[in-house]
């Protein structure tokens, strides 16, 4: 049994007295008074003397929050009990508190002018001070009164006049005569305070109000006024003290009304019922806002928190704006607004969310029409909308995945991303994601089309023109694109990317002219392409001695062959690797000729033992990889052959570690170098059998399927490699782990839901040879023998991706369904 | 917290505004001597900078302010420091609400 348990289940009766003293001092901190006084009452039967200021205290405290409450009778039993055990100075200070509180400045002052002589107790002179103070009585009046601290009155009254109108000094040499015995010392540090704190000085703030006592109005105002500091002084206060300052800084935010409703709603969705909270809050004036003002800054709030929620709180809180959503209930358009913000914002994470544009669209329902920014607000929204329907559905991770990638909904992405487009034709994001949307979908001649219009409506957009180039290239539009692709560099003129797609534009279309034999115009291309070549890298496109040694190819086939060999020996001459050079030379020429060999072949056979390091192993083999992928149709075993030799040495021992990491994968997805790639690991292996990355390698090797990958072998890998710091290898092995695991599980297809699978196999049968309309009766009459969620999700392979459930069905999922009432009926 | 509230400026405000809000405030709390509020600036100027930051904000911004109703409302306090002290009637208001409990 726990221990709070066993607390509340013992009596009062039943406890020691000091337990009772504690239980009582707890109570009275909590605001529960009435409690504590039944305790003081147990305790004044022990000792009567120790005891009874607790139970007068207690009595008092409950009077005043009866009354507050507005149980006046109740609170008039209390004080007729007070009065039988309370000296006469306390029912005095008592009346002048209930003065207080009832706000009757006049009553209260009377009270505190004759409580005045007859106590000496702090408290009581507090209140006291207190309603001197807040009669705010003028000079004359405060003279006038029979209280020896007269003129402290004045000082303080007049020090507020003079913070209010903002004459600190002034307010400061009035203060400055009221002694530090006053009846209105804390008056006179509450007021210092608050001409520390509009001076912007939070530390005297600090310093001068923790001199004031616990009680008392100049107390209360500084923990309100604390709240503005910033600091969290409040979380030190017991409850109603934390209250009571929120009370007291709404008053100063002008928000008075909000106060008790912000209280009862912080208590509520701190108990985890927080659809209620909402509730309370909802009855503010102005709340729901979206200005950036308290009741703003709390709309914001309840808007957005649920997105930090915990699953099953932010579904019930969803649900209940769902179900104000349905009822169309709204307190006004800006709740409407909110809400169907707050769902829309919620349907996005979901995958298979059927709602999301119909929340989004309800939202612009209640935009303002006349807004001018209602164009943009539709595009961006719509945008968003076609974006989550043109998500790729992600794919098995791995390299073993074979279905390739899916759309959500292509057809959906392209309907709303239009939208988008035509509620706003400078919404440039729209438009990129339309692109994408098209070229998944192979809409070409639409995807041409939007790019034309995009380059003409952000002509100074680097990305769009680049991108349009590119696309331009892509359908041998050379012109167009050499022109959309020279506009971005105008714009940028160091972006490599856009460089590099130049220069292969140029050099493309020297090609075309080369082999339409218009060599001057091939000539004249290859110089505009040499204006952005680089030299001292390996770039076989911005290359100098590459675009040199291309142009000598073209000049040898198409046109002079004396000025390609001159080509041929400048670009000799300028690279770094010449046996990547003969090789790209060899490859370009092989284009032409479509026959084995070419003028560079028997050189490049002669220089092959100048493949003796690893960089030239690594620029063979990349020289070879970009002359295969001009033509993949062609055989370049004689080249295969070629690169497997030259990167023999490495089974043989002559690597590093780094070298081998790099070229057994590339090598062991290509059929002519698996043999190479086994070699090579199999050396690395020999040299350190522990390490984790050959062992990964090895596994990868020889497994033909995912479905042989071995778990457990890829889990002891994976940790050696994370005690090794590998992290490459562990992540590889993780991911491999990841895809054994998924391929292990069962696929959803294959439950039976609980029917036998003939049965199931022929209701799929039937339901996909139906209409919609045969089948919505099909689905019906289903209902009798089968839970329509049962039957939707067997549907759902069949009958293609949209749900047959209506909205409300949807939101009533069994899992999620609350009992609560509609908390906005 | 609203990124409105943090550069005080109404949200129908420009970008120059919104500009010039956020050198005033970072004037004000540099970021060797107020890191954190720095940060604070700087992440709301984000939020707010131009017509489709603002817009993005306007439609799809999830963070909360707060974990609580009335965390926010410290937030809020905090965030908007009270520049001018009340007229005299609205101080009387407030120093009359603290004698309620």
């Amino acid at each position: 049994m726990g221990k709070k348990h066993q607390k509340n289940s013992s009596r009062p009766s039943e406890l020691s007295s000091d337990q009772l003293e504690r239980q009582a001092h707890v109570d009275m901190a909590a605001g529960r008074f009435r409690k504590a006084r039944d305790i003081y009452k147990i305790l004044c039967k022990q000792d009567r003397e120790k005891n009874l200021p607790g139970l007068i205290e207690a009595n008092r405290r409950l009077a005043e929050q009866l009354t507050e409450n507005g149980q006046i009778s109740e609170a008039e039993q209390v004080l007729a009990y007070l009065k039988t055990i309370a000296p006469s100075s306390i029912m005095l200070a008592n009346d002048v508190c209930f003065a207080l509180k009832q706000q009757d400045w006049q009553t209260a002052l009377d009270g505190a002018l004759r409580l005045r002589n007859s106590t000496h107790n702090e408290h009581d002179r507090a209140v006291v001070a207190d309603a001197l103070v807040l009669a705010f009585p003028n000079l004359e009046e405060a003279c006038r009164l029979a209280v020896p601290e007269a003129t402290d009155l004045a000082a303080v009254v007049g020090a507020l006049r003079c913070v209010s109108e903002e004459r600190w000094e002034q307010a400061q040499e009035l203060l400055r005569p009221v002694p530090r015995g006053s009846l209105f010392a804390a008056w006179k540090i509450l007021v210092k305070g608050i001409i520390a704190f509009y001076a912007g000085n939070p530390e005297k703030v600090d310093t001068l109000f923790a001199q004031l006592p616990p009680y008392g109005v100049p107390a209360r105002a500084a923990n309100a006024l604390r709240l503005f500091l910033g600091t969290d002084h409040p979380q030190k206060f017991d409850e109603p003290a934390v209250e009571q300052a929120a009370k007291g800084a709404c008053c100063l935010l002008n928000a008075t009304e909000l106060a008790p409703l912000l209280l009862r709603a912080d208590r509520s969705w701190r108990a985890g019922r927080h659809a209620d909270s909402y509730k309370e809050m909802r009855q503010a004036p102005g709340f729901p806002s979206e200005q950036p003002d308290l009741a703003g800054a709390l709309s914001d709030f309840y808007f957005k928190a649920p997105f930090a929620m915990r699953d099953a709180a932010y579904e019930k809180y969803r649900q209940s704006f769902a179900r104000l959503a349905d009822s169309g209930r709204f307190k006004d358009d800006r709740e409407g607004r909110l809400t169907y913000r707050f769902l829309g914002c919620a349907e996005i994470d979901d995958p298979f969310s059927g709602e999301i544009e119909h929340f989004w669209r309800k939202f612009l329902q209640f935009c303002p029409a006349d807004d001018p920014l209602s164009g943009k607000i539709a595009s961006l929204a719509l945008a968003r909308v076609g974006a989550h329907y043109a998500q790729r559905e992600e794919a098995v991770p791995f390299f073993f995945d074979e279905e390739g990638e899916r759309m959500r909904d292509a057809e959906g992405a392209i309907r709303l991303l239009e939208e988008s487009i035509e509620s706003d034709p400078s919404n440039l994001s729209a438009y990129l994601k339309l692109l994408d949307v098209y070229e998944f979908a192979e809409q070409h001649n639409d995807r041409n089309r939007l790019l034309d219009r995009m380059a003409e409506l952000f002509p100074k957009d680097k990305a769009v023109l680049l991108r349009a180039g590119r696309e331009s290239l892509k359908r041998n539009g050379y012109f167009k694109g050499i022109q959309y692709l020279e506009r971005a560099h105008s714009l940028d003129a160091l972006d490599p990317e856009v460089l590099q797609t130049l220069v292969s534009a140029y050099a493309r279309l020297a090609r075309q002219y080369y082999q339409k034999r218009n060599v001057n115009k091939g000539r004249h291309t290859f110089d505009l392409a040499r204006r952005h070549a680089i030299r001292d890298q390996l770039d076989f496109i911005r290359g100098l001695d590459f675009l040199q040694a291309l142009q000598g190819v073209l000049e040898m086939t198409f046109g002079d062959k004396g000025m390609g060999l001159r080509l041929m020996t400048a670009a000799r001459e300028c690279t770094r690797s010449l046996v990547a050079l003969l090789f790209f030379a060899h490859g370009n020429s092989r284009l032409y000729h479509r026959k084995q060999g070419s003028p560079f072949w028997a050189e490049l056979l002669r220089n092959r033992d100048q493949v003796a390091g690893a960089r030239v192993r690594k620029e063979v083999y990349l020289a070879f990889e970009y002359i295969r992928s001009l033509d993949e149709a062609l055989d370049w075993s004689a080249e295969s052959a070629f690169v497997r030799e030259s990167l023999a040495p490495l089974a043989s021992g002559a690597f590093t570690r780094d070298e081998a990491s790099y070229f057994i994968p590339l090598l062991g997805v290509e059929p002519h170098f698996v043999s190479l790639a086994e070699a090579i690991n199999s050396e690395a292996l020999r040299r350190d059998p522990d390490d984790p990355r050959f062992r990964l390698y090895s596994v990868f090797g020889r497994t033909r399927s995912p479905h042989d990958l071995d778990i457990a072998e890829l889990d002891n890998i994976y940790h050696d490699a994370i005690r090794q710091g590998d992290t490459k290898t562990a992540e590889l092995a993780r991911a491999a782990i990841g895809t054994a695991e998924n391929l292990s599980e069962p696929e959803d297809e294959e439950e039976d839901f609980g029917l036998p699978s003939d049965q199931l196999e022929e209701m799929q049968q039937m339901a996909a040879q139906m209409s919609d309309a045969e089948f919505e009766e099909f689905r019906k009459e289903s209902a009798k023998f089968i839970p329509l969620t049962l039957f939707d999700l067997v549907m759902a392979g069949v009958r293609g991706k949209s749900s047959r459930r209506s909205r409300s069905e949807k939101r009533q999922r069994p899992s999620m369904r609350t009992d609560e009432p509609d908390l906005f009926s | 917290m609203n990124p409105y509230l943090i550069l005080r400026v109404l949200p129908g405000a420009s970008d120059a505004e919104i500009r010039r809000a956020y050198l005033d405030a970072i004037r004000k709390f540099p970021p060797e001597r107020e890191p954190e509020r720095f940060q604070t600036i700087s992440h709301a100027y984000e939020q707010i900078r131009d017509e489709k930051s603002r817009l993005n904000y306007l439609l799809f911004d999830r963070a909360s302010p707060g974990t609580t109703p009335f965390e926010v409302f410290k937030k809020f306090c905090a965030a908007s420091p009270l520049e001018k002290p009340l007229d005299f009637e609205a101080m009387k208001a407030f120093l009359r609400s603290c004698t309620k409990t």
